[in-house]
């Protein structure tokens, strides 16, 4: 795995994983879930992106501004700015490995992340991990996760804070408004953990569906890694 | 191995901060406290190095060694990339499994000059079991008053898997115990004071084996070494500094403290 940063200002951390089983010429990126959903959904993507490039792809994972590894402060980012995150990234992918086509994995709120990237660049294939389709809805369950802290805790949560991230005030608005997905690319699948509410509006989307027997967890304060070796099988086994 | 190195202000630093992983959770920490600590400390002459150690976040796992011998190998990896940029001593933190890491390190690495322990090792203290008695009792009078008062179940604020984790019974860091002998800890504790290392060990409201300021104090019994001992109570906070407040009360006081006993 090699590290770096990169984008205009240098604020995206990136990990690519170079093929190393037989070159397909053909790259994975991978757009994580936002706040401790991304925290705790590291470990499982790298492992994706290890599985993956031993079996010839080459992959980028990466972190939005102002989450994970990228060196501002959390507040300093908005909703646009990692959305444009993904169009960048997609096009550090063929910059770095010399790839000409590329598959998305987009996992939870990248999914409605995803949909600028869709608009403006052709994808192969796109893989949906648990994807929030409706913004809304995921700001009434970030609601609701605060709700169920402990008195203490939850007393001295702030406005502007969402699962331990401190974000600006308009946060909230703007994640309302993002999600629109449309599907351009030539071919779809999702893969649903146990815990995933929202299974008939994926059915709208595409037939390709896999259930897993895990439940993720993840609109939570839980700090707990998300790791499960049904899903990272069924996720790579579903790309090639 | 993987880490990723915040400079100093001053190029030529001569103090770093190795901060550890928080149990499984990559190098960012839970709610990305390290990444914030690093930006605090960033007027400083400290030079942090958020580490994944070996099989954790971005590092590989190093399977031809011990748990307790990858801790080491990889702290001297560390601090050999640091040595590389003018460091000569460390301070080297960590939280909960992380706090045991970076003890043990200490005790049997000479250039560690200092410990920020977050919810570290203590054993229970006969003062632990008398407040713990107290708190119990008072949970059950409060309940018995509420059944009494007969307050509809949504307002006892009965405990939720969710209110649980929030409070700090963290499966997967609490999970993370290495191959340490734990009743060492105590002889470790005393050897690094002994060699004036400077400790600032923090105890959060949850961590459930500590629940009076004073009990590693108490715990340790270190007479006049414990002059190196810094320790803080911090009843408000939960094991994974959840609220951001709280957050930056703990880096204030984290950064404060690397001020004052490293002058930096």
């Amino acid at each position: 795995m090699e590290p770096f940063f990169f984008g205009e200002h240098r604020d995206l951390f990136g990990a690519y994983h170079m093929a190393t089983g037989m070159p397909r010429r053909h790259g994975v990126l991978i757009a994580g879930p936002l706040l401790n959903e991304g925290i705790r959904a590291q470990f499982a993507l790298r492992r994706i992106a290890e599985r993956l490039s031993a079996r010839g792809y080459d992959v980028l994972r990466f972190d939005y501004k102002g989450l994970g590894n990228s060196p501002v402060p959390s507040s300093n980012a908005r909703v646009a700015d990692w959305a444009a995150n993904i169009v960048t990234a997609a096009d550090e992918l063929p910059a770095i490995a010399g790839v000409e086509t590329s598959t998305l994995i987009a996992v939870r709120f990248g999914a409605c992340l995803a949909a600028d990237l869709m608009r403006k660049r052709s994808l192969k294939r796109l893989l949906l991990w648990d994807p929030v389709l409706d913004g809304a809805r995921w700001i009434e369950d970030l609601h609701a996760c605060r709700d169920n802290l402990p008195i203490r805790l939850r007393d001295a949560v702030r406005s502007n804070e969402f699962m331990g991230h401190e974000m600006h005030e308009g946060f909230a608005e703007e994640l309302k408004t993002r999600c629109n997905l449309s599907v351009p690319a030539d071919e779809v699948a999702v893969v649903l953990s146990s815990g995933y509410r929202d299974s008939s509006d994926v059915e709208n989307l595409t037939r390709h569906i896999d259930k897993v027997q895990y439940d993720c967890q993840w609109t939570s304060y839980n700090s707990s890694v998300i790791y499960s070796a049904d899903i990272i099988e069924t996720i790579c086994n579903r790309l090639i | 191995m993987f880490g990723i190195r915040t400079e100093a202000a001053d190029a030529g630093a001569s103090l770093g901060l190795i901060v550890l992983n928080a149990g499984m959770l990559p190098n960012v920490g839970p709610f990305r406290l390290h990444p914030e600590l690093s930006l605090a400390l960033g007027d400083t002459n400290v030079c942090v190095l958020r580490l994944d150690q070996s099989g954790k976040g971005e590092s590989p796992m190093r399977a031809d060694l011990s748990p307790a011998d990858a801790v080491l190998l990889d702290y001297d990896e560390a601090f050999a990339h640091l040595a590389a940029h003018g460091v000569r001593e460390t301070v080297v933190m960590g939280l909960c499994s992380g706090a045991v890491d970076a003890l043990r390190i200490a005790a049997v690495r000479k250039n560690v000059s200092g410990l920020v322990l977050l919810d570290g090792y203590v054993e229970r203290t006969s003062r632990w079991r008398a407040v713990h008695l107290r708190k119990r009792l008072r949970a059950g009078l409060a309940r018995a008053r509420r059944f009494l008062a007969m307050r509809p179940p949504e307002a006892q604020h009965e405990r939720s898997a969710e209110q649980r984790a929030g409070e700090g019974n963290d499966d997967a860091i609490l999970a993370d115990s290495r191959d340490w002998k734990l009743l060492d800890l105590r002889a470790s504790y005393l050897d690094v004071l002994e060699r004036d290392v400077k400790i600032l060990s923090i105890f959060s409201g949850s961590f459930y084996p500590y629940n009076y300021a004073g009990q590693l104090q108490e715990f340790l019994s270190a007479g006049p070494m414990s002059a190196g001992l810094r320790e803080v109570f911090f009843d408000d906070a939960d094991h994974t500094y959840t609220v951001v407040t709280h957050r930056r009360q703990l880096i204030a006081l984290i950064r404060g403290w690397l001020k004052e006993v490293f002058d930096v």
